[in-house]
Order: structure tokens, then C-alpha cells, then sequence
């Protein structure tokens, strides 16, 4: 009886292994991490003290451009996504993680394809960003996972975007602290919060990626609540959804990846007192 | 917080009282070390579980207090099961139902519903089942909502499971002084984890069959992004108590 539980729990994990077989996949991954998310918190926090968090000018009423999941190789989605970005009134463009496999190839061709945006882009690291030891990559071509900025509304408000690491399915101690830090310095001179990170908190559909640990997430929602965050917004599930818990909205953007025959976008519309979404797709 | 402390108080006597009539009970005590992001530097908290068992059904009720943070969150979690033993092929085989509700923080608690089926082999326990996990937020922050509906939000179904191999052949007439135990999980007492996130635990347990009395220890060790290929340390803890088995 054992051993025939054993022999078919064998075969299954390798089926699993091998049937999905893929060069974008590091399967190493599952046992070990050649970065830690304690780590990679430290490195973005020496290139914030060198690159001072950026601030935008949007005026009352202003539009984000939000899409994730690109997984380059293609580009097809990412240059009509740039096409919008450059023509459009837009403020900013956010890409919610998993914009490559962690491939350094990968990431050139991300440089490449958005080299003559001259608008400000945020990039997020999501899970396959770190395969292969892409956080050195990430690292080398987009800088920080930690980080925020500002869009500065007109009569002296402005609004804060909190940009966070959650690639290794958690965001460690030290990022934690450093969030609620944030947010207890900042809200009460922010007109609206926005965060904005890769994996999913809340596990409202059926899905097989990881969403963080239980404990995690409820701190989390605690935080949002009692901080008063307007949206949460990540990627990570490919299809997009929304939840509403207290006073704040999570969302989970369409991935933008060429091959997603229902790829998409999400438009952040800024306003006086509100802040509202709309799911676009292709 | 009183009107929680009293009722529970008044459950736990009256079940108490209600034991007696009945012909088994199993006590445990213990308590928890660990660590991890949220609960810094350490968390310690002590569990109570008390089981009676009258003929092949049996109930658990169980609490765990926090011991680091009592004057702010002093009440852990409450737990509860209900299940019904027979066997297959001549092996132990359970289904239950249960419960798990905890106040996690001040504005937000967790509640838990499941069912489980679990079955015993000499060295080998499974456990296979789903549950049903929400959160919610506190009565005094949904009085400020204008939607009060938004204070819930329900995770879809998860499954849950728990693969442990004994070192020893856990059969009574066979039963060693001692055994040791492997587990691959995503539950535990008080813990109950999204599918996706798997921890790893190994338990040392040491028996008195005269007093019908068991030492234990176990440790858990846990990380976060296991099924997004990209695992994390999150945190460990460790476990140490004593089951006591009471036959009228």
C-alpha cells in the first residue's frame, strides 16, 4: 500500500517536472533561492541613498499607466502598450513584475523596446525576474525593488505610489519594517496611497501560485486598513480581477504577455477625491 | 474582550462537566517558539486541547493565549473538531470537521471552516481535506464603512494536507518508548496555510504507557513561494508539551 502510494506520488512529481519542461523556468527554485528577499532589500536601499525617489507632476486630475507580466521574449504587446504611453497624457507607466524570465538577454531587450520613452517608467520585480540569478540583472538594468515616488497634484497635494518587492513570495522583515515606517511618516501628507507589488495578497480565485503566508497577508490587510491605502495592485495570476476589503481595492491586472490571447492594461484615473480603475484588453 | 473571556470560560466548564460522562479524554498542553517576519523578534503562546472520545465519535475543543503580547492581543485562537473513527482494512481512518477562528490583530481575524479525511498506517498517517478560509474586519471599522459588506472577504476553497512518516510502528501493542516523525504539511494546530504554501516539521514524542502520558516536541519550518518557484525563508517555530490519556 506504501509503496504504491509512494511509486504514484513519484510518478506525479516526475510528470510535473518534466512535462513542463521549459527554458523560462528555473526549476531550482523550488528548493533554493540564489537571492533573498533581506538581501535584495539592502542592495535597493544603497541605490536609493544614490538615486533620490522620483516626482512627477500631475495636476488635479491625472492618468497611470498599469500593466504587468510582459515575460519577454515578445514585445509586440509591450511596444503598443509604449505607443499608448508616449501619445497619451499619461504621468507614468508602472510594469507589475514579471517583465522577463530573469534571462540578462531578456532584460536588454526590455531596455531596448521602451529606449525612446521619455516619460518616467517603474519597473517591479516579480517571481521569474529572479530565476536564473536575474536579481543581479534586475539590479544592474532597472536598480532598486524597493522604492516609491511622488505625483504632485496642484494646490500642494500629492499622491504616494509605494513600489514593493514581493518576488520570493514574501517581503521579509526588514521591508516589512520599512513599509510601515513609510506609511506612518507619509499618509498623513498624502492625498492618495497607492501600493503596487507582484504577487497576489488575496487568494480570491482558484489559482496555483503562491500567495504569502497567512500571517503575512493579514498583517498586510491590517496595514492597509488602518493606514487608509486607497489600491493594491499586482499581478502575478495573468487574469485580471478586483476585491473590495474596508476601505481599499485589490486588483489583479491581465498579464501583458504576448502569448495571453486576453492580454490587457489597467488605467489609474487620479482625481480629487477619488481613485478609480479601468481594465483594458487588447 | 470580557464577554468573549466569560463565554469561553463557560464553554470550557461545561464541557468539562460534560467529559465526565464520557469514557475518553485526551489532554494536551504546549507551547510554541517561533519566529518569522510578522511576529518579531519571537512569538510564545501556550495552547490547551481537550478531546473526548465516546465510542467511535469523538470532539475537540482547543485554545491558544499569546504570551508576548498580553495586554494587547492576549487571545491566540480557538479550535474545535468533530469527527467520526471506523476503519479500512483494518486501519484507522477518520473524517472530521472543523474549526478555527483567530483574532490575528486589532482590526482583522481570520475564521477557518474544513473538513478533513485522514488515515493511519503502522508508520504513516494522511490527511487530506479542504478548507474554507475569511477574513474579516472588526466591528468598530465597519461601523465607519458606508458599505458594511466589504468587511468580509472570502478565499476561494483550499486544499489541505499532511503527509507524516514515523519512525516507529505506531501500533499499541507494538509501540516503542519513543518515536520520531517527518512531516510535509500546510496545517497544523492553530495554523491552517494556503495550499501553495507547504511547510516541512519533524516531531520527537517519548511515552510513559504506564501513566498513559507523552512527551513532545516538534519543529516546523516554513517558506514562503514555494508554487511561485522561488522560495523564501519566512520563519520556524518549535513546539514542546505533554498528552495526557484518560480512560474512566
Amino acid at each position: 500500500m506504501v509503496f504504491r502510494i509512494l511509486k504514484y506520488l513519484g510518478l506525479m512529481v516526475f510528470v510535473a517536472f518534466f512535462s513542463s519542461c521549459s527554458t523560462d523556468v528555473d526549476f531550482s527554485g523550488f528548493v533554493r533561492s540564489t537571492d533573498r528577499v533581506e538581501d535584495r532589500f539592502v542592495q535597493s536601499m544603497q541605490w536609493n541613498e544614490s538615486h533620490p525617489f522620483q516626482t512627477i507632476q500631475g495636476g488635479t486630475n491625472y492618468q497611470i499607466l498599469l500593466a504587468a507580466d510582459t515575460h519577454i521574449g515578445g514585445t509586440e504587446n509591450l511596444s503598443y502598450l509604449k505607443k499608448l504611453y508616449n501619445d497619451g497624457n499619461y504621468k507614468g507607466m508602472v510594469i507589475i513584475g514579471d517583465i522577463v524570465s530573469g534571462k540578462e538577454e531578456d532584460y536588454q531587450l526590455y531596455i531596448d523596446s521602451l529606449a525612446d520613452v521619455t516619460k518616467p517608467i517603474f519597473s517591479i520585480v516579480g517571481n521569474h525576474d529572479l530565476y536564473f540569478e536575474g536579481w543581479k540583472y534586475f539590479y544592474k538594468y532597472l536598480g532598486s525593488s524597493t522604492y516609491y515616488f511622488t505625483v504632485e497634484a496642484n494646490n500642494n497635494q500629492k499622491d504616494l505610489f509605494i513600489c514593493l518587492d514581493s518576488g520570493g513570495g514574501t517581503l521579509g522583515k526588514s521591508q516589512i519594517d520599512w513599509l510601515e515606517n513609510l506609511l506612518d511618516e507619509k499618509r498623513s501628507n498624502h492625498r492618495h496611497i497607492i501600493v503596487l507589488s507582484h504577487v497576489n495578497i488575496l487568494r480570491t480565485r482558484r489559482t496555483t501560485s503562491a500567495t504569502p503566508m497567512t500571517e503575512e497577508v493579514i498583517y498586510l490587510l491590517d496595514l492597509f486598513a488602518r493606514y487608509g491605502v486607497d489600491y493594491v495592485i499586482t499581478g502575478h495570476y495573468h487574469v485580471q480581477d478586483e476585491a473590495i476589503f474596508g476601505n481599499t481595492k485589490y486588483l489583479i491586472l491581465d498579464a501583458l504577455k504576448d502569448e495571453n490571447p486576453d492580454a490587457g492594461y489597467a488605467v489609474l484615473n487620479v482625481a480629487e477625491n477619488s481613485v478609480e480603475h479601468e481594465f483594458v484588453r487588447f | 474582550m470580557w464577554k468573549k473571556t466569560i463565554l469561553t470560560l463557560v464553554l470550557f466548564i461545561l464541557s468539562g462537566v460534560s467529559y465526565l460522562s464520557v469514557a475518553q479524554v485526551t489532554l494536551k498542553t504546549f507551547t510554541t517558539i517561533g519566529t518569522n517576519p510578522i511576529q518579531k523578534p519571537v512569538y510564545t503562546n501556550v495552547g490547551v486541547f481537550s478531546s473526548a472520545r465516546y465510542g467511535s465519535y469523538y470532539i475537540t475543543y482547543a485554545f491558544d493565549f499569546n504570551l508576548m503580547q498580553r495586554d494587547v492581543h492576549p487571545f491566540n485562537a480557538i479550535y474545535a473538531d468533530m469527527g467520526y473513527n471506523f476503519n479500512i482494512k483494518a486501519k484507522l481512518a477518520t473524517i472530521e470537521a472543523n474549526f478555527l477562528y483567530k483574532p490575528s490583530t486589532a482590526l482583522v481575524n481570520e475564521l477557518n471552516w474544513g473538513a478533513q479525511f485522514k488515515y493511519n498506517l503502522r508508520h504513516w498517517k494522511f490527511c487530506l481535506g479542504t478548507n474554507f478560509k475569511s477574513f474579516r474586519l472588526n466591528k468598530d471599522y465597519t461601523n465607519t464603512l458606508s458599505d458594511k459588506t466589504v468587511r468580509v472577504i472570502n478565499e476561494r476553497p483550499s486544499m489541505t494536507y499532511r503527509i507524516q512518516y514515523f519512525l516507529n510502528d505506531r501500533t499499541k501493542d507494538k509501540c516503542k518508548k519513543y518515536n520520531l516523525s517527518f512531516m510535509l504539511t500546510n496545517m497544523d494546530w492553530f495554523v491552517i496555510q494556503q495550499e501553495t504554501n507547504p511547510f516541512v516539521g519533524t516531531g520527537f514524542y517519548y511515552n510513559f504507557q504506564e501513566l498513559d502520558l507523552t512527551l513532545f516536541t516538534q519543529v516546523f519550518y516554513e517558506t514562503a513561494g514555494f508554487n511561485n518557484i522561488r522560495v523564501n525563508y519566512f520563519g520556524f517555530y518549535v513546539k514542546g508539551g505533554v498528552s495526557w490519556y484518560l480512560e474512566y
